[in-house]
Order: C-alpha cells, then structure tokens, then sequence
C-alpha cells in the first residue's frame, strides 16, 4: 500500500507542470552556466604571479625611498629583492619546467616565512604577505608536488566546473528552488481535500513519502544537470582531475583536500539543506496553508539572516539560518564575517540537522494536538 | 456497526446538528433527506472525523472511536466518503483514481470489472479534465466500488446523472447492500431513496425528525390532490379522521390500511365527491419531505 501510494504521489508530482518548469530549470542551469563561465575570464597562474610581484616591487621601492641603514631593515631589503627574483623564476618556468617551478616556490615560501620571523621590518603594512596565505601556499604547492598534478589548471575543465556548480547552486539558489517545489507540499493535497483525506495512511507515512518524492525529483533532476554540464565541459574543455587541490575552512584553519573530497563534503550539504527546506516546507504547509505564504515564510526565515549576516554576531540564534550557504561555511567566509572560528563544515552540517530534527519534532506536536483539546485537558486538569 | 452520540455541531451560535444520535448495522442502506444547509454533509464530516464535534462521540463496532491517530487509522481502513467531483485531479485518468482507491483500502474487486459494470471503458483512461459532469460522477462512485470498504459514506451521489445511469448506480448499491456494506445515502433524488434505502433520515433543527423505512410499510393512505380551498370545503363536509395529513398543501392523505372494509369504501366514495383520481398507498420519501419542510 505503501508503496502504491508512493507511485501515485509521484505521478502527481510528474503531472504537475510546476515541477515540470522546476526539473527544466534544474537540467538547463548547469549547460548554461558552462557557457556563462566560458565567457568569463580567470586568473591565470601567471597572472596571479605578476600581481605578487608587483606587491613586492612597490614594498621595495617604497623601502629604498626611506633610506634606512639598519642591519634589520637592510636585510629585509635583501629578502624582498630574493623574493622578486623567486617571483620572476617561477613566471619564467610556469609552462617550461613544472619541478623547477614547485622548487622556486618552496624557496619564496622560505623567504617569505623568514620576512614574518624577522617581523617585515621597514614593509608597509599593505605589502605584507599574510601568514595564513603563506601557510596555504605552502599547503597548495606540496599538494601539486606529491600528487604530481599540473600547476596550471582550467577553471573550466570537467572537475572544476563541477565545484563552481555546486558553489553556485548551495544557498540561495537551492533554497529557493526547494522552497518553490514544496510550497504545496501539503496544500496540495488540501486542494483535493475530499479525494484525499479519507486515505488511510498515517500523517507522518505520507510526509514522509511526499519528502521522499520531492526530494528524489529535485536530487534527480539536479544531478542530471550537473551531468550534462560536466559532460559539455568534458567535451569543451576536458575533463580535468578530481585529484587537483582545493582549500576549504577547517578546524579553525585553511586546509588542501582533493576536488573529489570538496564535491562530496557539498554534495552531502545540498542534500542535508534540501530535506530541512522540505520538512521546514512541511510545517509551513500545516501553519499556513498557503503556497504563496509558504514561500514567502520560507525565504524570510533563511534571507532576513542572510541579509543580517555582519549583524548576527549579536544574535547568535539566527545563525544557523545561514548555514545552508554551505559554500561560505566551506570557504571559512562565513566564519570570519560571524566572527565565529569554530563554523566548519562538520559544526554547520550538525546544526542543520538539528535544525531538521526540531521542525519535525514541532510537526509531531502540530499533529497529535489534533487529536487532544487543549480546552479539555485543561478542564481535566483544573477538576483533578 | 456505527454509533453516533449525542453529536452536536455549532459554529458561533448556530447549532448544524443538536445532540444527534443514530446508530446503524451492515448491510443497510440509510438515506438522508434534507435541504440544503441542514447538516447533511456536516453529519457526514463527523463521521469520517473532518470535523470535530463540540460535542458526543462516533463509536465504530463498539470499540473505535477518533480519539487518537490510531484509532482514526482503523476506522478510515473500513470508511469511504464520496469524492466530490471537483476534487478529482484533472491532469491524471479515471483508471489512476480507481487504481488508488482499490490500492488503499485493499479492495478486491478488479479495476476492469468496475468500469465495464459502470459503462465507464470508453474514457476511463483519459485525462479527467476531458470528462463531462456524469463522468466525473460515475468516476468518483467507481472509486468507491474500487475501495470496497464496509462503510460507505456517499453525499450528493446522484449529482450531474443522467436517468440511465441513477439507474445504474441505484442497482449497483442495492448489489453492494446485499454484500453486507453500510452505505449512508444523501441524495435530492427522493423518489429514487425509496428504491434502495433501508430507512430515510428527515434531517431538521440539527437532529433527526423523522425516520421512514420505504419497504416497511406499517400505514397506507388514501391519497387525493387538493388545493387549499378543496381541503377547506372538503373540512367542512366531511368530519376528517383526526390522523389524517394534508401535505404542502396539494395532497390530503388519509390513513387507510387499518380501516374496516366497508369504512374504506365510505372514504373512497366521499373523496370521489371532490376529485375522479384517487390513490392508495404509503407515503414515500418526497411526501414526507414535502410534509416536514413546508414545500
């Protein structure tokens, strides 16, 4: 019976032409967004590397202007004239030697270490290489060295598109895709009211199917589209590597994993992110039952905390609303405008499913109160 | 099979049902008769628990009432209500409505059988948004067929049908009586009540006025039309048996069975004195109903 039902709310969601319009959206995004990202132009290596060399040609220009002749400020100079040197190496072998490229960087990650032990006297601050990115680099670049992967990749490659997908559709976006698709979720069937409400079938067994349902299609449809558009980047461009670095905030700090580790860390948040908006979609149904409201609800719960972002330290229960821009969580973004060190991707995935847990909790009680009259219970218990 | 206690519906200070009690057995089909607005589809809603009452309770086989999702389970699993025809999805087939119905209350009649039965083959894999009115009709009632629970809750089933097919479905609910099914009835084809239904409920000021069971005929009468300026000269002619009824003030109906034989012959023959046509026999459901609402 169960899975009778199953089929025939499925059959109701496939028959109607808004899930229709969401499952297009949803296969046409991703080919789309190759061709937009085509179009755009990124930073090469080289590129990124001729703009840290200007950065310490203008420290020492500005250094030689003070004339300082202290054994401190003049060994800085020299550091930074190594490091200029190091610089214009590691542009020189970016597409001629990838070995003697890695060596020349591990040098300037020496020196630049060594300009931070000595306290980068006599450089203006503006021109001081963070440590945190110097650690990173370092991180980058012993990556590239042990997996032996090539130093210049294409944004657009296969793997690389995948990441910038995801990125692009976590947050907002998934949110409001999600919202859109469950704001009838219950209404719906309340449109039918004296089809459907007779069925015997408990509450809970038919939201879980109707969840289930919503959340196979748009899981469904979303990885198709991704598909499609790793499949018109593989055909483009190429496929790339889903062992290439990327960096993600962790446990207070910048760590390197393979681009297959950060898919699947995102992977898991989308689908973490879309059954909460489901179950949230739910309640809203039963509070409501509204679509319109129901989106409208929706949107404010998680935007208005979105919008408030730089705010929220101050009101820290808010929070975990904007979480689901998983994206910003796995970037550390998140953690620095809430100034908040310990938001990983691990203490954000927990507090969503806390999250989901406590809106199904709040169903639980909507729907047994159904069943009890609080009148009742009162008088039952004013008499004992 | 069915109880139901001391029921009472109010929204504000408007009582729709008063401290209405009925109980009914399988293998019964009980007819409701009222106008609209009177609490038919109200009595129906406490029924199947879409409404709440204020006040009393449903009682199913003596043991389930709604007092926990639970229990509302195990009664759904033996109640249909009729679907109302604009609540059927447009986009899917009368085949997908029946093929649910059949699904969730485990019924075990064949989806093929019910719509040869019901002459419905010839669209009944289409969309529903092709369907005419009796269509529609005829689908929401093979849903019920399909469903096949013990207890049937049907309002307004003759709605959009044409002769042939009231026909058809009247045949088809005296078959699904005789299966033992406890089918309760609202219908404004009163005539056609008396065809099927085991007793007819006069619905009035929230409770149940009167019952009349058609195929029990405890009293005949002897009928005759009259305008109220007849039944005035008729009054003041002949002394009228206290018991006698005059009905919406077109027909005088006096009782006849229990009368002696030679007392029968002296009614007949005074009331021929007014009009040549003369009936006999027990009031049905349209002469009660035209008796208790005044038509």
């Amino acid at each position: 019976m169960y899975w009778k039902y199953t089929l025939f709310e499925l059959k109701l969601l496939i028959s109607n032409k808004k899930h229709l319009l969401i499952g297009l959206l949803l296969l046409l995004f991703f080919p789309l967004l190759f061709i937009q990202q085509t179009n755009e132009t990124h930073i090469t290596v080289k590129e990124q590397k001729e703009a840290e060399k200007e950065v310490v040609d203008s420290a020492i220009y500005q250094m030689e202007a003070i004339q300082d002749s202290s054994p401190e400020f003049q060994a800085m100079h020299e550091n930074l004239l190594q490091q200029l040197s190091t610089l214009n190496m590691q542009i020189y072998y970016i597409n001629e030697n990838r070995e003697l490229f890695i060596e020349e960087g591990y040098r300037l990650h020496d020196l630049r270490l060594e300009a931070h032990e000595q306290g980068n006297t006599g450089i203006p601050e503006d021109n001081i290489y963070p440590k945190e990115k110097v650690e990173s680099d370092l991180d980058m670049l012993s990556y590239l060295d042990q997996h032996n992967l090539p130093i210049e990749t294409n944004p657009n490659t296969t793997s690389q598109f995948l990441v910038t997908s995801v990125d692009m559709i976590s947050g907002l976006l998934l949110l409001t895709i999600v919202l859109i698709s469950g704001s009838e979720i219950l209404t719906m069937e309340r449109r039918h009211e004296t089809v459907m409400s007779g069925i015997p079938i408990t509450f809970f067994k038919k939201m879980i199917v109707k969840v289930k349902i919503h959340f196979l299609y748009i899981m469904t449809t979303l990885v198709l589209g991704l598909c499609i558009g790793g499949w018109l980047a593989n055909n483009q461009v190429g496929f790339g590597s889903f062992q290439q670095p990327i960096t993600i905030y962790q446990n207070g700090d910048m760590t390197i994993v393979p681009v297959s580790q950060y898919l699947t860390y995102m992977f898991l948040a989308i689908i973490v992110t879309t059954l909460l908006i489901l179950i949230l979609s739910v309640l809203l149904n039963l509070l409501f039952n509204n679509a319109f409201v129901n989106l409208i609800a929706g949107l404010g719960i998680f935007l208005i905390p979105m919008l408030l972002t730089p705010a929220l330290e101050y009101v820290p229960f808010l929070r975990p609303f904007t979480y689901v821009d998983m994206s910003k969580v796995l970037s550390g973004e998140l953690a620095e405008t809430l100034n908040q060190p310990g938001l990983d991707y691990g203490y954000a995935m927990i507090w969503l499913t806390v999250l989901a847990v406590v809106t199904l909790i709040v169903i639980y009680i909507n729907q047994k109160l159904n069943f009890y009259s609080l009148k009742q219970l009162f008088r039952i218990e004013a008499k004992n | 099979m069915i109880e139901i206690k001391d029921v009472t519906v109010s929204y504000k200070n408007h009582k729709v049902l008063d401290q209405l009690s009925l109980s009914a057995e399988k293998g019964e089909i009980i007819g409701l008769a009222a106008p609209n607005g009177t609490g038919k589809t109200t009595l129906f809603n406490v029924m199947a628990n879409y409404v709440k009452p204020n006040q009393g309770s449903i009682v199913f086989n003596e043991e389930y009432t709604y007092k926990s999702e639970k229990d509302q389970l195990k009664i759904h699993k033996q109640l249909t209500t009729f679907p109302d025809q604009s609540d059927l999805f447009e986009e899917l087939s009368g085949v997908d409505h029946i093929k649910l119905y059949k699904h969730m209350w485990k019924g075990q009649k064949k989806v093929k059988d019910i719509t040869r039965e019901l002459n419905m083959e010839g669209y009944v894999k289409n969309k529903v948004k092709t369907y005419s009115l009796g269509m529609r009709q005829r689908l929401c009632f093979a849903m019920m067929v399909a469903a096949d629970s013990s207890i049937m809750l049907m309002d307004e089933v003759m709605n959009g049908l044409d002769i042939s097919n009231v026909s058809l479905i009247s045949q088809k609910l005296i078959e699904m009586k005789n299966e033992q099914k406890l089918i309760f009835v609202a219908s404004h084809l009163l005539e056609n009540l008396d065809l099927y239904a085991d007793r007819v409920l006069f619905l009035k000021d929230g409770d149940i006025i009167h019952q009349h069971r058609p195929n029990q005929h405890e009293q005949t009468y002897l009928k005759i039309k009259a305008t109220p300026e007849t039944y005035h000269e008729i009054k003041q002619m002949i002394d009228l048996p206290e018991d006698h009824e005059y009905i919406a003030e077109h027909l005088l109906c006096l009782p006849f069975s229990n009368l002696p034989l030679n007392e029968q012959t002296y009614w007949m023959k005074q009331l021929l004195k007014f009009d040549e046509e003369l009936s006999i026999g027990p009031l049905g459901t349209l002469e009660y109903y035209e008796k208790y609402y005044q038509i």
